[in-house]
């Protein structure tokens, strides 16, 4: 009976000690870790606890600036992609782009006239582009001194 | 989490474990019990949020160390480095890479169509193996659960383009550094288990793969990818259905994706919806002109002449990579720095990384963690103590058990398959 109430007596005080260290002390550090999302339903149960699945998808879409072409490449080039798949492109010179714009109509089959098809060219050259160099002289200035 | 053992925890649990054949396997069972709720606590996982989250940083991509390009949040994913936004192509930022399994709420995004899936119904889905097959099949996820032997395993995935942005000239394509990467475990059904069970043709030249992603126009080629029918019956490759213990998110292929180990991530057709067994090989776009290669070493080929003779890119070349010090840390003169990286290649395993720290001139051994996994990547560490001030190069080199290292440098008119020396600038004061 002795040994049953030390025995009690220990327990309760180890709880106690086990209680400060989980919810109190001064050396206890914030926790500023989110809360534990649920766990997961597992895959094998999916089809019974949670059989659809679906997201809301927000784009953000980048601002469009003024400039010649605007008009086509706003009504043409967002159907299928967002402009800020321009915006995350080096600035290219016009050679590049109009390859690029040449690609989305014979590679992915986007429907646009050639005359659309420049001013498009023209829209990218201005809003992150440039023109192309200015060819290398085939002589040199040496030989032009000469 | 600076620690990487609370990091390689996240989402992880013991049935995981099973095939990471390794020394580390033990310690990280003892360590589950410690750390496991810390660890994933710690890994944050915002299920379900779909705000954006514009951190009002100008509209270009950084040129210096500090990288400078917006973060975007998207359903199930952190925030993450947002190349663009329809369809979304997010990169993970480099320090999800000192975790040995990338959280799943981090990993990068690729997807080449608008019409991404964004609702699937279990009770509905179905996978359909269909042409040269003497069984035609339609699986739904619990056929896949029931009927086959499950198979785990930690695979390492990588864009084609991944890196793009580091060749000069540049070259156009999603503009990745070296984020559209990471290494995740994997559960799921052997395909060549279910090529088996369809039967097929002895005639069959390939098998090809398409997911619930849908091309934005009629007259767009539907994103479809093929593997010789004898990778897709004899290879490694894994119809997944979770991805480190948990469901797949929606934008990384929800609910099953193929992943085929030490292949590029263009192969990993993600919500995969059908297989078609071929008698004729696929031709389109996707196979005739994208992701493709010039036929020569490494590779390369020259910017004002670029290859005529090109071939599909397939397996990954050895490749290392720089995950510490970050490129803005300041290093401290005659203090330890812990330098680290990842490195990879398709499966023959990584031998050796050598690090320089004068620019390639001397080189030294890094030490090399255990392997995890066959077709995973390795982390090596150097520790790293600079006497004198000043501008430092740092590479690394990598070297796999077939003798393959890697090049000084290479372009190729696609930006694919980057795997030239890793060169990191470091200030040292």
């Amino acid at each position: 009976m002795q040994t049953l109430r030390v025995l009690a007596a220990l327990l309760i005080v180890g709880a106690g000690i086990l209680a400060y260290a989980v919810w109190g002390g001064p050396g206890r550090q914030p926790n500023l870790a989110p809360p534990t999302a649920p766990r997961p339903v597992p895959v094998a149960e999916l089809t019974t606890l949670q059989p659809v699945k679906e997201i809301a998808v927000e784009y953000h879409t980048p601002d469009m600036p003024p400039g010649p072409g605007h008009e086509q490449f706003a009504t043409q080039c967002v159907i299928c992609h967002s402009p800020r798949y321009i915006l995350n492109q080096p600035i290219f010179p016009r050679k590049s782009w109009t390859a690029e714009v040449l690609k989305m109509v014979k590679a992915y089959g986007a429907s646009i006239t050639p005359n659309d098809q420049k001013q498009i060219v023209d829209y990218l050259v201005h809003w992150h582009g440039r023109e192309d160099a200015a060819p290398v002289p085939a002589t040199n200035t040496a030989s032009t001194n000469k | 989490m600076s620690k990487a053992f609370f990091g390689n925890l996240c989402m992880i649990d013991n049935r995981m474990l099973v095939d990471i054949q390794s020394a580390r396997r033990d310690l990280l069972k003892s360590m589950i019990a410690l750390g496991a709720s810390t660890a994933l606590s710690a890994c944050s996982r915002k299920s379900g949020l779909s705000s954006f989250t514009d951190l009002g940083v100008p509209e270009h991509r950084g040129q210096g160390p500090i990288d400078m390009r917006p973060m975007g949040r998207y359903p199930e994913k952190t925030d993450l480095i947002m190349l663009a936004d329809r369809p979304p192509l997010l990169e993970t930022p480099i320090q999800y890479f000192r975790s040995d399994l990338t959280p799943n709420d981090a990993y990068f995004v690729r997807w080449h169509y608008a019409g991404i899936p964004t609702r699937v119904d279990l009770r509905t889905f179905k996978l359909i193996v269909t042409g040269a097959v003497a069984r035609p099949l339609q699986l739904s996820l619990n056929d896949l659960i029931t009927q086959f032997e499950p198979v785990s395993a930690v695979v390492f995935s990588q864009c084609a383009g991944n890196s793009r942005n580091f060749f000069r000239p540049q070259v156009p394509g999603a503009e990745w550094t070296n984020g559209a990467m990471g290494n995740a475990h994997y559960k799921g059904v052997r395909l060549r288990d279910v090529l088996k069970m369809a039967g097929v043709s002895a005639k069959a030249v390939e098998a090809s793969f398409r997911g619930l992603d849908e091309p934005p126009l009629q007259s767009s080629p539907p994103f479809e990818k093929p593997l010789p029918i004898e990778q897709a019956l004899q290879g490694d490759a894994i119809i997944a259905y979770e991805m480190n213990g948990s469901p797949l998110p929606m934008l990384n292929g929800f609910p099953i994706r193929l992943v085929v180990p030490g292949w590029f991530a263009t192969y990993w057709v993600k919500s995969l919806a059908q297989i078609t067994v071929r008698i004729e090989s696929l031709s389109t776009f996707w196979v005739n002109t994208a992701y493709r290669v010039p036929v020569s070493r490494d590779y390369v080929e020259d910017p004002k002449n670029p290859s005529t003779h090109t071939t599909p890119l397939t397996i990954y070349p050895t490749r290392s990579v720089f995950v510490t010090p970050d490129a803005a840390a300041k290093v401290r003169k005659n203090s330890v720095t812990h330098v680290e990286g990842i490195a990879v290649d398709s499966g023959a395993g990584i031998r050796q990384v050598e690090f320089s720290a004068d620019s390639g001139r001397t080189w030294m051994n890094a030490r090399l963690d255990p392997a995890i996994d066959k077709y995973s990547w390795r982390r090596w560490r150097v520790d790293w103590r600079p006497v004198q001030a000043g501008s430092y190069v740092l590479k690394c080199r990598a070297t796999n058990n077939n003798g393959e290292t890697q090049c000084d440098s290479e372009w190729n008119h696609g930006g694919y398959a980057r795997h030239s020396i890793e060169t990191l600038h470091v200030e040292v004061g």
